[in-house]
């Protein structure tokens, strides 16, 4: 039923052949196979101001336009144009609207959000576990911390990544602002730069010795 | 997997990298978990949410595919002063 998108969308017919014979798996995977077999396709579409625009895509997201254009869009060649780029991205939006909002107000209601792995009691990851101690030992109170586990929530483990565009968790927000994960707050435990953020934003004292 | 080579030569490649090492944290080395040092004057003048945020959109699929993901970025300079410790 597919046969002829492929060839719309610029593949030549070998490409075609090899595509259509690949089972829905193999082509999910297609992106993962190196260099010679990953390919950037470029495809034209109207978006929604009816702009032609142009989108590299890679084959295997091309793979889900075509299986979506076949269902959704019926095989309708011009429906098929004005399946823009911007639509393309919709539908790869994993964060639905409600999360994207329970986020927006948990980051911007809380002093300081940790999403990790397990809990600061019980971390279970290095990662989220080094971040857990970075807190401690610049002396938070973790009661102005407010901790989720991403490990219990699929929806939350997948929505973080998108929503701070970051593809690994431990994240740290910090009065609204996203900080960044373990490795950034590593780096600004050491340099110095993460206690000037603290103090700056009143979430430790100034230690005594200082102010003696 | 991502495979250590791979890695190295795409960061080389996209970051015109002075220096890359690809270290396989995995016990065992199976290509799951690696922490990576690039060193570029592209980073130049940038803030290490910036910078990390560049290498994570670089090699965003190779990302998706660990089990783990470090990194540790420089500019030449601080790559120099950070030998010289």
């Amino acid at each position: 039923m597919a046969i002829d998108i492929p060839i719309q969308l610029g593949f030549d017919e070998e490409e075609t052949e090899v595509f259509n014979g690949m089972t829905a798996r193999e082509r999910g995977g297609f992106n993962r196979l190196r260099d010679d077999n990953s390919r950037i396709v470029y495809v034209q579409a109207l978006d929604l101001g009816q702009n032609l625009v142009g989108c590299g895509l890679n084959v295997a997201a091309l793979s889900v336009l075509i299986i979506l254009a076949s269902t959704e869009y019926k095989i309708d060649e011009e429906k098929l144009k004005l399946f823009s780029s911007a639509d393309f991205y919709r539908y790869f939006r994993h964060i639905s609207d409600s999360m994207k909002k329970t986020l927006d107000e948990t980051v911007n209601k809380n002093d300081v959000v940790l999403f990790m792995k397990g809990t600061p009691e019980l971390p279970e990851c290095g990662f989220s576990r080094a971040v857990v101690q970075i807190f401690q030992v610049q002396g938070v109170d973790f009661s102005k911390i407010k901790t989720f586990n991403v490990l219990k929530d699929n929806e939350l483990r997948q929505g973080v990544k998108e929503y701070s565009q970051w593809p690994t968790v431990p994240q740290v927000y910090i009065k609204g602002e996203f900080v960044g994960g373990c490795d950034i707050m590593l780096n600004m435990h050491q340099s110095g730069e993460l206690e000037e953020l603290l103090l700056k934003q009143g979430l430790i004292a100034e230690e005594s010795e200082k102010e003696e | 997997m991502v495979s250590k080579e791979l890695l190295e030569q795409t960061l080389k490649e996209k970051f015109s990298a002075e220096h890359v090492e690809v270290i396989d944290t995995t016990p065992g080395g199976c290509g799951q978990s690696y922490e990576v040092i690039i060193v570029s004057s592209v980073f130049e003048g940038k803030t290490i949410l910036q910078k990390h945020r560049m290498v994570n959109e670089a090699i965003k699929a190779e990302i998706a595919q660990l089990h783990a993901f470090s990194q540790k970025t420089y500019t030449p300079a601080q790559w120099a002063e950070q030998q010289n410790k």
